[in-house]
Formats: C-alpha cells, sequence, structure tokens
C-alpha cells in the first residue's frame, strides 16, 4: 500500500509533470502568423514548436478553455527555437537556426506533419546564423523569399527552384526585421547595428539608402543603445516606422527624414505595424500602443506577455479579424476589438 | 314637492343637451349654466340631467371629431358648472376619462396639457375627493396605452403630474417592501443554438448574403455573456447573496470592468475635435432596455453613454448590497473579502466614470450625490416613512430662536471667573469686581445701613443716667450723629413715621426720647435706662445737604471718627482691619518725601495720574497727601493699613509702615 497518494506515482512522471510546468512558464512565442485564409494562427516557440489555432473555433459563441488551445502542434526545430515565420499561398515557412523548413497549409489543416521542404543557410564559420526575420514577395511572378539572419547578412531564395539568388551584405551587426515595401520591389532591413537599410534586389550588394535614427537627435536614446528592433512601411511607401533602442519614429521616405516620434520613455519596441491611420506598436512593456500617424497616443492596452515580440492582425479574412499580441508568455492574447483583450490562447508545452 | 312631480328626466336631458349644442359653435358652452339654473325642478335632479347631457355632448364631439379645442371648452364647462354646484364633482373626471378613452394618442397629449394646467383645480377641496381615483384611473389607463420606449416623455408627464396631484405623504405609489422589478429581464443569446437558429432563420430570408454579413466581425462571445449575465444581478440583487452566484458575478464583473478600464474613451474628444464643433450638442437619448444583440457590443463598448449606464447600474446594485434596508433579510450581510471586493470595484467604478468623457468628473461627481441623497431616501423608509409635514411645536422652537441681546455680565460669567480685560485698566477692575450684577446687588457688602443697636449703642449707655455723662459731650448733640441717626430712624424704626400730637421738639430731646425707647425694646443685658430729656441741649439740626457738602468739600475738618463710620459701612462691618485714620495717612505722608511717587506706583496709580498730583503742589508732603487720600477714597474696599503697609513694604520703607501702624503686625 503506498503510504499516500504523491508517493504513489513515478518518480520520472512526476519530474515530467514538473518539467511541463516549467516549460509552460518559460514559454516565449517568438513569432506568429496567419494562414493564407484567415482562419489559422501558427505560433512557434523557444523549444521549436509550433502550433496551429483555429480562429474560428476559438471565437465560437460556445468558445469555452479548451477551444483556446491549440488544434495541431508539431515539432519544426530539433536544436533551437522558431525565430521566424511568414507564409505563402500555400506553405507555411518556418526559420530556425540555420535552416528553413515549410509545410504545406493542406496538410497543416488535415493535421498531418508532412514536411514540404527545407533550406540550409550556407555557412562560412563553423557557427549556424539564427534566422531573425522572413518576408516573402510573390509579386510580379516572383516567389522570393528574403530571410535576415544573425550573421549580419540577407539570403534571397527563389522559391520556385528552392535556390539562393543573392546575398546582401552590408549591415556591420545582426538583423532584426525585415519588410518588404508595399508598391515597389524594394525592401527594408533593420539591424543591431542601428542602421535601417533600404535594399532593390536588383542592384544586388550595394543599400540604396540608410538611416541610422541613433544619430538623429529626435529619436536618438543612448541610454537604450543604438539597435533598431522593428521597421515597417505604410502602404503607399511614403513613410517607415521603425524604433528600438532609439525612440519609434516616423519617417519620410522621399527625404528620408524622421518627422514624428512616437514616444515610451520606459520602453523599447520591438514590434510595430501600420494598420490603417494607425500605428500599433509594443516592445519591453506589457502593452500594445496605438498611435495616431502624428504621434499622439490613442490608446495604451494592457496584454499578458511582459515583453512583447509579435503584434498581428488578420487582415485577411473580416470575419477573423482579430489583433494577436505574442510574447515572454505562452498565452498569446487575442483582441476582437482592438481596444481590450478579449482571451488568450495557450501554447500548452511540448515533449 | 310638486316641482319634482313635474320634473321628467328625460325631458330634461334632451333640454340641456340642445341647449349645450347650441353653444358649441361659438365654442361659449358654460353660458348655459345660467339656463340650467334657471331651468325649474330639483336640484339634485337638475345635477344628474346635466351630468347626463355633457357626457351626451361629449360623445357627439368626439364622434364628430370637432378637435382638441372643443373637448378642452367641454371639460371646462364641466370643471365651471361642478364649481358653481350645476352638476355634480365626478361629473369633469368622467368626462376627462371618456375623453382621453376616445381619442388618439396624439390628441390625449394635447388635452393633457390642460389636464395638467388644472392642478391646482384638482387639489381644490370641491374636486380633490372626488377626483383623485377617476385621475389616477385615467393616467394608468393612458399609461398602459403607451409603449414605454416610444412615449418615454409622455409617460414622463404623466408621472410627473401624477406626483404633483397627490401630496408627498401619499405612499400608494411607494415600493414600501424595497422589492424588485424582477419581471425586468435583460434577454440575449444563452446558447450557441439560439444564435445559430437566429442565423438561419435569417439566412432564410436574404440568402446567403446575410451569412456574410452576420459574421462580419469577430464577436467576443465570452464578454458578451459575462456582460449580458450582469443585468440579471442588477435585476436581483439578493442572488448575491449566496456563495456561488456571487463568485460569478465577482468574475463577470471583473472581466468587464478590466475591458472598460482596457478600452479608453478619450480618443472620442480628439475625433470629434476634428469634426464641427457643431456636433457637439448630443440629443438626450433615452433607452427602456438595452439592445442586446451580440453584433452591437463592440459599438457598446464604444459608447460613452452606453459605459455610463452599466457603471451607475453597477454602482446603484454595490450601495444596494450593503445598504441596511429594513425589508432585506437578516442573513443578508456581506463577508469581511466581500466587503473590501466592493469597496475596490467601487473606487474602479467611480475611476472609470472620470475618465468616460464627456465631462466625466462631472458626471460622477454628480452621481455620487445622487447617490448620497439615495441614502437618506433609505434611511427615510426604515423609519417607517415618517410624514414631511411638520407638527406645530415648530412655532415654539422659531422662538427659542429669537436672538437674544448678550450682556456684558454674562461674557464675563462665561469666562468662568478668568478676567477680562475691557482696554482700560479702571473699567477692568470695576467690571471684575463681581461679573453677576444681580448677585453684586445682593452682596452682603452692598448693606451699608447699620442695625438700630449697632447704632444707638453707645447713644443708649450714655442715655442711661447712672453713666453720669456729661451733656455737651453726649452723641444726641453731635450734629453729624444727630443727622445720620434721623435717617437711620426713617429707615428702620417702627416709631419713626407714627402720628404724633405733641409739638414738633427739638432734635436732641426728640432723638434722647427715641434712644429710650429704643432701649426699652432692646433685650437685656441693658437694664433700662433713662434719660432727661429736658437737660438736652437745644442745637439746631443741620440740614443733611449741608453736611453732605461740609464731607465733600473739606474731608480734613471731620473728625477721625467720621472716616472710621465711612469704612465700617464701606467693609460693612465684617472686616476685622482696623480702619486706616486721617492720622496714620499724614503719618505715613510725612515719613514719605521723596519715595511717594514709588509708593504711587506701587498703589496702581497711573503715570498721568503721578504727574497731576506732582503738578497740583508744591510740597512733596503735600504731595504724598493727596495721593494717599485719592486713594483712599478710591480704594474703597482694601484701604485698610494691612494693604498700605504691604506697599510701604514692596518699596523698601518697612520701618515707616511699622512706625504708623505698630499694630498691623498681627493682623498681616
Amino acid at each position: 500500500m503506498p503510504a499516500s497518494g504523491n508517493n504513489f506515482l513515478p518518480q520520472n512522471m512526476m519530474q515530467q509533470q514538473n518539467l511541463s510546468l516549467r516549460q509552460q512558464l518559460y514559454t516565449s512565442v517568438y513569432t506568429t502568423v496567419y494562414s493564407p485564409c484567415g482562419k489559422y494562427l501558427a505560433a512557434g516557440n523557444n523549444y521549436g514548436y509550433c502550433a496551429i489555432f483555429s480562429l474560428p473555433g476559438s471565437l465560437a459563441f460556445e468558445a469555452t478553455e479548451n477551444s483556446w488551445k491549440p488544434i495541431f502542434t508539431f515539432k519544426v526545430s530539433e536544436d533551437g527555437p522558431v525565430y521566424s515565420m511568414t507564409t505563402t499561398n500555400r506553405e507555411l515557412i518556418c526559420g530556425c537556426s540555420g535552416y528553413i523548413k515549410a509545410w504545406l497549409w493542406s496538410n497543416i489543416i488535415k493535421r498531418t506533419n508532412k514536411l514540404a521542404w527545407s533550406l540550409i543557410i550556407p555557412t562560412k564559420s563553423f557557427s549556424v546564423s539564427e534566422i531573425n526575420s522572413m518576408v516573402t514577395d510573390d509579386r510580379d511572378g516572383n516567389k522570393n523569399l528574403f530571410a535576415g539572419c544573425g550573421d549580419n547578412l540577407i539570403y534571397i531564395f527563389d522559391l520556385e527552384n528552392s535556390s539562393l539568388k543573392s546575398t546582401l551584405s552590408g549591415h556591420k551587426d545582426y538583423i532584426h526585421c525585415v519588410t518588404m515595401c508595399n508598391t515597389r520591389s524594394e525592401f527594408v532591413s533593420a539591424s543591431e547595428d542601428g542602421s535601417v537599410r533600404i535594399w532593390d534586389p536588383r542592384s544586388k550588394n550595394e543599400a540604396i539608402h540608410i538611416i541610422e535614427p541613433y544619430r538623429n537627435e529626435m529619436c536618438a536614446r543612448p541610454e537604450f543603445g543604438k539597435w533598431l528592433g522593428c521597421v515597417t512601411m505604410d502602404t503607399g511607401d511614403d513613410w517607415l516606422v521603425c524604433g528600438g533602442g532609439p525612440q519609434l519614429s516616423l519617417w519620410h521616405m522621399r527625404s528620408l527624414s524622421a518627422t514624428i516620434t512616437f514616444e515610451t520613455p520606459n520602453s523599447c519596441q520591438k514590434h510595430a505595424l501600420i494598420h490603417e491611420d494607425t500605428v500599433l506598436s509594443a516592445g519591453s512593456e506589457p502593452y500594445v500602443f496605438h498611435w495616431s500617424l502624428n504621434g499622439e497616443l490613442k490608446a495604451q492596452i494592457p496584454c499578458t506577455p511582459t515583453y512583447v515580440y509579435k503584434v498581428d492582425v488578420n487582415t485577411t479574412s473580416e470575419s477573423n479579424k482579430v489583433l494577436c499580441i505574442a510574447g515572454n508568455s505562452s498565452k498569446i492574447d487575442v483582441c476582437t476589438n482592438f481596444n481590450y483583450k478579449a482571451f488568450s490562447l495557450t501554447f500548452p508545452p511540448c515533449s | 314637492m310638486a316641482a319634482s312631480m313635474d320634473f321628467d328626466f328625460r325631458v330634461a336631458r334632451s333640454e340641456f343637451r340642445v341647449a349645450l349644442q347650441g353653444f358649441l359653435p361659438q365654442k361659449a358652452l358654460s353660458e348655459c349654466i345660467p339656463h340650467v339654473q334657471n331651468y325649474h325642478g330639483n336640484e339634485s335632479e337638475k345635477k344628474l340631467a346635466l351630468d347626463q347631457a355633457l357626457r351626451d355632448i361629449v360623445k357627439i364631439v368626439v364622434h364628430e371629431d370637432h378637435g382638441c379645442s372643443v373637448y378642452r371648452d367641454v371639460i371646462n364647462t364641466a370643471i365651471e358648472a361642478a364649481t358653481q354646484d350645476v352638476c355634480s364633482a365626478s361629473t369633469p373626471f368622467v368626462i376627462l376619462s371618456d375623453v382621453f378613452d376616445m381619442i388618439t394618442l396624439e390628441q390625449c397629449e394635447d388635452i393633457f396639457n390642460l389636464v395638467e394646467e388644472k392642478v391646482s383645480t384638482w387639489k381644490s377641496d370641491t374636486f380633490y375627493d372626488a377626483g383623485k381615483n377617476y385621475l389616477l384611473r385615467m393616467c394608468n389607463d393612458l399609461l398602459r396605452r403607451l409603449s414605454k420606449s416610444q412615449n418615454t416623455v409622455f409617460c414622463g408627464r404623466i408621472q410627473l403630474f401624477l406626483s404633483r396631484l397627490f401630496p408627498l405623504s401619499e405612499k400608494s405609489a411607494l415600493n414600501l417592501m424595497s422589492q424588485f422589478n424582477l419581471d425586468n429581464v435583460t434577454l440575449y443569446n444563452t446558447k450557441p443554438e439560439e444564435s445559430r437558429l437566429r442565423k438561419n432563420d435569417r439566412m432564410e430570408f436574404e440568402d446567403g448574403e446575410m451569412e456574410e454579413a452576420n459574421s462580419m466581425v469577430p464577436i467576443d462571445y465570452n464578454l458578451y455573456r459575462k456582460f449580458w449575465a450582469l443585468q440579471d444581478f442588477f435585476r436581483k440583487p439578493v442572488q448575491c447573496y449566496e456563495k456561488l452566484s456571487w463568485m460569478t458575478f465577482v468574475s463577470n464583473a471583473d472581466e468587464v470592468l478590466t475591458a472598460f478600464s482596457s478600452y479608453k474613451l478619450d480618443d472620442m474628444k480628439t475625433s470629434r475635435k476634428k469634426l464641427d464643433k457643431s456636433y457637439m450638442p448630443e440629443a438626450q437619448t433615452y433607452f427602456a432596455k438595452y439592445l442586446t444583440s451580440e453584433k452591437l457590443l463592440n459599438l457598446q463598448l464604444a459608447d460613452s453613454n452606453f459605459r455610463r449606464y452599466v457603471l451607475v447600474q453597477f454602482l446603484i446594485f454595490m450601495q444596494y448590497l450593503n445598504a441596511p434596508v429594513k425589508f432585506k433579510n437578516a442573513n443578508y450581510v456581506l463577508t469581511e473579502d466581500q466587503n473590501v471586493w466592493l469597496k475596490t470595484t467601487e473606487e474602479k467604478v467611480y475611476l472609470l466614470l472620470k475618465e468616460t468623457p464627456p465631462d466625466g468628473e462631472i458626471f460622477a461627481k454628480s452621481i455620487q450625490h445622487i447617490l448620497k441623497r439615495e441614502e437618506n431616501w433609505n434611511v427615510w423608509k426604515n423609519d417607517g416613512c415618517p410624514s414631511f409635514e411638520r407638527n406645530k411645536p415648530a412655532t415654539d422652537v422659531h422662538h427659542k430662536q429669537r436672538v437674544k441681546r448678550k450682556s456684558l455680565g454674562a461674557d464675563l460669567m462665561a469666562s468662568g471667573g478668568k478676567i477680562i480685560k475691557m482696554g482700560n485698566p479702571e473699567l477692568t477692575r470695576l467690571w471684575n469686581l463681581c461679573p453677576d450684577n444681580n448677585e453684586a446687588c445682593k452682596s452682603e457688602k452692598r448693606i451699608f445701613l447699620p442695625t438700630l443697636e449697632d447704632f444707638f449703642v453707645d447713644a443708649i449707655e450714655q442715655a442711661d443716667p447712672e453713666a453720669m455723662m456729661d451733656e455737651d459731650l453726649k452723641l444726641v448733640n453731635e450734629q453729624v450723629f444727630q443727622w445720620k441717626a434721623l435717617r437711620l430712624l426713617a429707615r428702620r424704626s417702627p416709631h419713626f413715621f407714627t402720628h404724633t400730637h405733641q409739638p414738633a421738639v427739638s432734635l436732641p430731646v426728640y432723638l434722647e426720647s427715641m434712644v429710650t425707647k429704643l432701649a426699652k425694646e432692646m433685650p437685656p443685658p441693658h437694664e433700662e435706662m433713662k434719660t432727661d430729656i429736658g437737660e438736652e441741649e437745644e442745637i439746631k439740626a443741620p440740614s443733611p445737604e449741608e453736611d453732605g457738602e461740609e464731607i465733600k468739600n473739606d474731608g480734613a475738618d471731620i473728625p477721625a471718627s467720621t472716616w472710621k463710620f465711612n469704612s465700617d459701612f464701606l467693609q460693612g462691618g465684617s472686616s476685622d482691619d482696623l480702619p486706616i485714620t486721617k492720622q496714620q495717612i499724614l503719618e505715613v505722608a510725612e515719613g514719605l518725601g521723596n519715595d511717594w511717587k514709588k509708593l504711587a506706583v506701587e498703589l496702581n496709580f497711573l503715570d498721568d495720574m503721578i504727574a497731576y498730583f506732582d503738578s497740583e503742589n508744591q510740597d512733596i508732603t503735600q504731595k504724598a497727601l493727596k495721593m494717599l487720600t485719592v486713594w483712599f477714597e478710591n480704594e474703597a474696599e482694601p484701604a485698610t493699613p494691612g494693604c498700605l503697609r504691604t506697599a510701604l513694604n514692596e518699596i523698601g520703607l518697612l520701618e515707616l509702615a511699622d512706625q504708623v501702624f505698630p499694630d498691623a503686625d498681627g493682623n498681616n
């Protein structure tokens, strides 16, 4: 007879429980992406797992705690976190340490873990470079993937034949964020070295413009460093928003000058996006800030993670148009109305 | 009774009706009242006929749809007829309810103006008792016809009218038992089937197009459910005293308030600024019920008015939970934890109200004030709704409140014996002698009249032949004694004003006889004394005035014994101290020399007085003497050798003191 109920559990089961509890506690979600149909949300965490959530299910009338759990979880990376994610019309693409993996959405929806393809970042040294940010460009018949990596380089892959088209160098430190221009073929990157570089993929190795917010007295904040965590463009490509160590700021693209700063005295912004006429940004504070383009703080919405890595609006499906907030928590906050947190999706520990 | 036999009800009724109808086109129905008065027949029967005729007229005019002004005229006529006692008092009300029953709501609103105007008429003695029930019934009928959400203004008018009509103490409309309106259920979609069913219903009507529109925006059903579930707690607050429902309530309320506090509405202001200012004056909107469609939730969250409604509901609800209400079950008490939650939540709600534009601060303050007043009503209800009319004793209170003129003495008494400064040292001294004037007058010290025995004791002894007193030395021959004796006798002796046949005798003779009389009346140990009346010397009695002036003018000539008397009077004979004699004062004055000024200071003379003494005389002794005399006269009460001795001692002239008052040591 066992002395007590607790002792009845085998040692390794207890450990398992503890471990998964701790895992849950230490889960960070670095990246999220919506499926092209807008009905699913994919999230990648620091244990290398990817979880798929159903948005209609979690928004349903009869939704409960259970419907806020993933419908499907699978392992992406054996040796590190999932750093970045992006999507094409067909595939979910995950960036890990040194390699890129892709799954077909059609398979994912069927809940089958069937790898579509993978790419390896060519390394010159023994170290592997993590892929911090990815963006796809499928305009003009192209099917390009831009990956900003930890080795200060940006790789451009052609997804048609899975070949490396070119490598762009110029950044002096690792790259945080890569984003596409909406109307032109140019793309933009932000790096730890404090510069935003605007590239034209056709003109090969040279950045066409460089912005250095840490040198601008309006946005420089030496106490937070010069690194830039985020960069984003408005729909007309007239304005660029970037921030990090320096104050989040709005830059006029033609004159390449800072016009407005969005002041967050206590935090650095890690992610920013322009949604309609609002700039949404979040970073090292448990808030999502809503700014009007003239720099006025419209709202400051409390959220669960204390450090936010990703804020994303589902624009492809009107009925699932939600705002998801991911960060250093296993909870991914969902806002139906962007002004308050409606509920949280849970990324459970996986093993 | 012959007249009444002649009276035919039907004839009268139709005749009256015809008469009324005749006046109808000129809108002067009241003209027919004299006609009715002149009509033959019994008063009460005529009344009945007119009542009926008026109702007939109403039927006719409404049927022919004459319009509001005619209805008005009919009603006014009925009122006038009733005031002149031509028809019964209830007729105007019967007609009113007839009219209201038959006309459209639009016309009702017009006619109701008349009802409102006539409130004072309805409240008059003639109509109140006869009509109050009719009016109440009429108003309730009207309210039943009106829509609570469409005709809010008219409903409000009717309610206001009723509250004006009935006295404040009328309790018929009062929710005495503090019951809740449990019928006020807020319906919302609680079951998924329900909402799906609705969707399907609509889809049937409008095809698939609707489906997309239906699912246009993502809906936070979680909040939706929790939000509308709160309404049920607001409807029936006693649910919260059950543990389980309390927990549900707390979680729901927390969620809703968190959503509110996250979803700040301050961006409204900026967007409004961008828009035209003309948008500012918002029309007052009122909805009796919430619209609970899930699709409205996002809009409702963004609506500051809506938010206010809900937050105020919270406040009212929370006030009830803690308020002592008479009809609340005794075990409906909150625990400590619940109270803490209530308190923090209340603060949160007020904060949210303050944050809610426009003018959140003012709004929150007003709500707080209104709820404070609500507490008073609650207390009033708990006390069994006491009448608001004040009772008669109120007038007494009014009398008491009349301002009393304060006397300075009262101030002094109130100060409890502490000296009150009057600004002038002399005034201060005088006022502080005895604060209570009455007491001061009754004081023993104020009795200056010596008793007969005391005053005449020496004279009686002298009158005794055995004393062998020299006639000249007898007191009775002394002018001052004579004067004083006469005055004292006038006040004290019963023999003074006796009727006598004897011719007037000389004063000493008279006094001798009086003294003998007194001696007889006085009890032993003294034996009877006899006086030789004839031997008394004749001395003209000086007039009291002369004598008084003599004393005033030339104090120095008065024998020392006078001082004694003076002093005796002043001291009321109670002091053991020997009085200061003129001689002693002279001695002191001589002894002082240049030190007289010091003594003056010691005796509380002011500088200007000292300067006056200084200037008055050349000789130092004279100055000192003047000073001492003034002191002696002013310082009526404590003018004893002791005082002077102490004063001398203070200025270091102890030898002089000992020399002048060798025997005063013992006393002080």
